[in-house]
Order: structure tokens, then sequence, then C-alpha cells
């Protein structure tokens, strides 16, 4: 569905450098701090931006060439975009209706009747967590084969996030075929939602995994100085000191469980993803 | 383009206090002025609510989405350029209706028909300022447009300047006297199809302007 291979961009000091891919079906996490680079690989995706070098090819075609008819495939929902702030949902519902053939009037009013968003009121009067919601039911709005999502559940409550991860879990069960890329500062948002997930960090993929894997394989080893000179340092993908000792990140927790019993080995998040693998100490292993 | 334009008609009609207030002007202008006011009047502001739309496009990263709706960059410029033209023609139209319903009322029906092809000669202008405003405003953006808009009219009026004094110099007297020889039908035609083709050229501009954006 999506594939890029070698892109790069250079703003100033920092250069992008990314290759990925997200096949039909599949819910694809991309995930670092903030300034690693997602926006840039999203922006590059939709055309948005030209690259310097490297292939961007959605639905089979460079992306700086879609046209009208490949973007009635794709929904959007971007943190910081979304429509004019002087239109009302009302106005928005009709401009929809205008924009795609497919677009289901029925289904979206009343998901924006659940909610809780009011039709008759200016964008600009809604608060964060409506504008929020408003712009995922967009990006759902209309069938769309591929879903590019950035920062969907940034600034909800934690009702609200689940409401919209539900309509975004919902959809994706309904339309089998259809492929996401989802990027996300909160962790438990992509674990419980992505198929796979890559780590970009200062512009760099460093790491792309299953999440499946991610939860079971990885894993956190707290362990003291003398115990961390005879680990087997194979599998170790990162380490920080910490207190006596050090906290290690690996990717094969049970092959230290096996070998050395009595050693702290926690369960492995993306969270602990992204420190661990992001600090500069971390990435001396590497 | 249909989703565009229906975007940009509601947040034009967003303005109707503005819009209103426009028209209670225009009214008292058809009734006391002279009707190349009111036309040229009309149809100025809806061009310049035409062309303020890319400036809502661009308010709060709004391109940024608007880019990802089934949009290509060449319909964008496409749908600008023809609510321009359908916002100027509307404008020409109520301008010259209200003008000629006044006229009718006050029994000069006949004065106002024979000055019908004056009134439109006022779109040269018109379609001028549109084929300079809209590529300046994708350009430069809300911000920085008005900057460019009064360096581009500032050279403008020292070149006119300088070509007259010219021709007063006598250093172009030849062209001068060919130019005073042509009937006004003939200006206006000749006029026309310059701004026809300046529209073009601005046209091909935007697109190019939009090609190479990066939003």
């Amino acid at each position: 569905m999506v594939t890029i291979e070698g892109l790069k961009k250079q703003y100033g000091a920092f250069a992008l450098d990314v290759s990925l891919e997200i096949p039909a079906g599949r819910i694809t996490g991309l995930v670092g701090k903030n300034g690693a680079g997602k926006s840039t690989v999203i922006k590059a995706l939709l055309g948005l931006i030209r690259p310097d070098g490297g292939k961007v090819t959605v639905f089979g075609k460079e992306a700086a060439s879609l046209r009208a008819a490949d973007r009635l495939k794709i929904g959007t929902a971007l943190s910081n975009s979304g429509f004019s702030a002087y239109l009302k949902l009302e106005e928005v519902v009709r401009i929809l209706a205008k924009f795609y053939p497919d677009f289901n009037e029925t289904a979206f009013r009343r998901a924006c009747e659940e909610m809780g968003l009011p039709f008759g009121k200016q964008l600009q009067h809604y608060s964060t967590g409506m504008k929020a919601k408003l712009r995922v039911l967009t990006a759902l709005c209309h069938g769309a084969k591929l879903l590019v999502m950035d920062e969907p559940t940034t600034g909800l409550d934690v009702e609200a996030r689940g409401e919209v991860l539900d309509s975004i879990r919902r959809y994706a069960a309904e339309h089998e075929d259809c492929s996401m890329l989802i990027t996300s500062h909160i962790a438990s948002d992509l674990e419980g939602l992505c198929d796979d997930l890559y780590l970009i960090h200062e512009g760099k993929i460093l790491l792309h995994e299953d999440t499946d894997v991610l939860l079971s394989e990885y894993g956190l080893l707290r362990v003291d100085a003398e115990t961390y000179a005879r680990l087997d340092p194979r599998y170790l993908l990162s380490r920080r000191p910490e207190g006596n000792g050090y906290l290690c990140f690996t990717d094969q927790k049970r092959y230290y469980a096996e070998n050395y019993p009595g050693i702290l080995i926690e369960k492995g998040g993306i969270d602990d993803l992204i420190l661990m693998m992001t600090s500069a100490e971390g990435r001396t292993l590497q | 383009m249909r989703g565009l334009l229906e975007k940009d008609f509601r947040l034009i009609a967003q303005r109707k206090q503005t819009l209103l207030m426009y028209a209670a002007i225009a009214l008292m202008m058809a009734m006391t002025m002279d009707s190349a006011y009111i036309i040229g009047y009309t149809v100025s502001l809806c061009v310049l609510l035409a062309v303020g739309t890319v400036s809502y496009d661009e308010f709060d990263n709004g391109f940024l989405f608007l880019m990802t709706l089934p949009v290509d960059r060449k319909t964008y410029v496409d749908e600008k350029y023809l609510l321009c033209i359908l916002l100027d023609l509307a404008g020409w139209c109520v301008a010259t209706l209200i003008y000629c319903g006044i006229a009718l009322a006050q029994g000069r029906m006949a004065e106002a028909a024979a000055e019908l092809p004056t009134l439109a000669s006022m779109m040269i202008p018109l379609t001028l300022g549109i084929s300079v405003m809209l590529p300046i405003q994708l350009k430069y953006g809300a911000g920085k447009s008005h900057l460019a808009l009064a360096v581009l009219f500032g050279s403008a009026v020292l070149v006119v300047v300088g070509v007259r004094r010219l021709i007063l110099s006598g250093a172009a007297s030849s062209l001068g006297e060919r130019l005073s020889s042509l009937s006004p039908e003939a200006w206006v035609l000749a006029l026309s199809a310059v701004s026809l083709l300046v529209l073009f050229g601005s046209y091909l501009w935007s697109r190019h302007i939009m090609e190479e954006k990066e939003f």
C-alpha cells in the first residue's frame, strides 16, 4: 500500500533518511521523540513536501503525483491542521458531501452526536478535544483505504481517547484491507492498536518490530554493576546507569531469564523502547 | 473542485455583516455618484473577497489539511481563478442591475443603456487585478503579500510615469501618435486581449507557484 525507500529530506542540520513499508490491511505505528522526523515522513507520504532523494509510493504511484482521485482513498487526521475555524460543523458536513462521493452523512452525523460535537458552533469555539475528535471522524467518514493519523488522541481525556481509539478499531475491523499509519506520544494507544512499530530518531529508523514481539520478547533488566559485568552483551540493545547498577534493554528477555536466574526482568513497552533506544548512552551499545 | 467552491462560498458568507455594509455603501453610491464608481467599487470588493479566501486557507496551517483532501494543486489553482471570475462577473451583473434600476426610476434608462459598453470595459483593470493579486497571495501568503503588492504597484506607477515622460519628450512621439489615433473600440479590444493574455500568464504562474510549494 505504501512504500518508502531511502526517503531523504534536509532541513538545516536535520537530515531525514527513512525506509519503511505499510502493507495492505496493516496498522503501523511510527514512534519517536518530538522532532524525530515523524511529521516529515507523513508529509512526504501525502505528497506535501518534495523529497531530496528516495522514493515514496502510495497505491503504487509516486506520492508527489497523487491526484484528487487517489486522495479520495486517503483519510487524514493531522494534529495541528483541519477545516477553517470559522466554519460550523453543519457547514463541514455539506463541504465533505461535496468532496467525497462515498461520504456517509448519516453515519458521520451519528458519530458526531455520539461524541458530543455541536453542529451549530464555529470550530474556533470547539475545545482541543472536540477538534481532535472531528479530525478523526473526518478521516473515517468516506471509506478510505489508507488512513494517516498524526497524534490522533492529542488533547483528549482518558474517556474521549477511548472513544476515538474505539472508532479507529471499529473502522479497521470493518475495512480489513485498509492500511493505517499512526503516530502517537501515548504508548498505550499504539500498543493496543498497531500490528507493527517503527522507531524513528534524529531522522533515522532505529528499529522495526511487530508489536506482539515487542511486548512479549523485549524487556528491561535491572542489574547491579557486578551482575552487569557478567551479562552476555549480545542481546542488550541499550543500557543506562541507575543507582548502583544499570537498566538494560533487551530483545531477548527469555534468554536472560533462563541464563541468569534471579535477575529482575520487567516487561518492555513502547515508552521503554523510546526512552532506552534514543538516549545518548543507550545508543552506545548499538 | 465542488468541495472547494462550497468551502469558499461558505467562508465568504461568514462575513455577512461586512457584505451588508458593502451593499449599503454600493446603494448609496448608485444613487448619488457616477455609474463608474458603483461598478468599480462592487467588482473590486468581489475580487478582494475571492482573493481573500486564500488567506483563510493559509490561516492556522489550513493548507496542510486542505492538500490532503481530494484536491490536487492544479485543481486548487483552477478553483481560485474560477471563483475570482465568477465573483467578478456576479459583482458586475449585480452592480449594473442596481445602476440600471436606479436609472429606470430616474427616467434616464436610454442614457444608462448607452453606457453599458463603457461599464463592461471596467472588467479589464479588474481582470488585471486578479492576475496580479492571486499569484502574489499564493506565493507570499497573507502577511507578505501586502508588501509585495505595494512594491509591485509602486513599480507600475514608476513605469507609467516613465513612459508618459518618454512620449511627452518626443523620444517616442511616433508611438504616442499611433496610440492616440486608435479608436475607443480598438483600445477596448486591444486591452481586453492583453488582459486575457495576462490572466492566462498569471494562471500558469500560479500553477507553477503551487507545484513548487511545500506544506
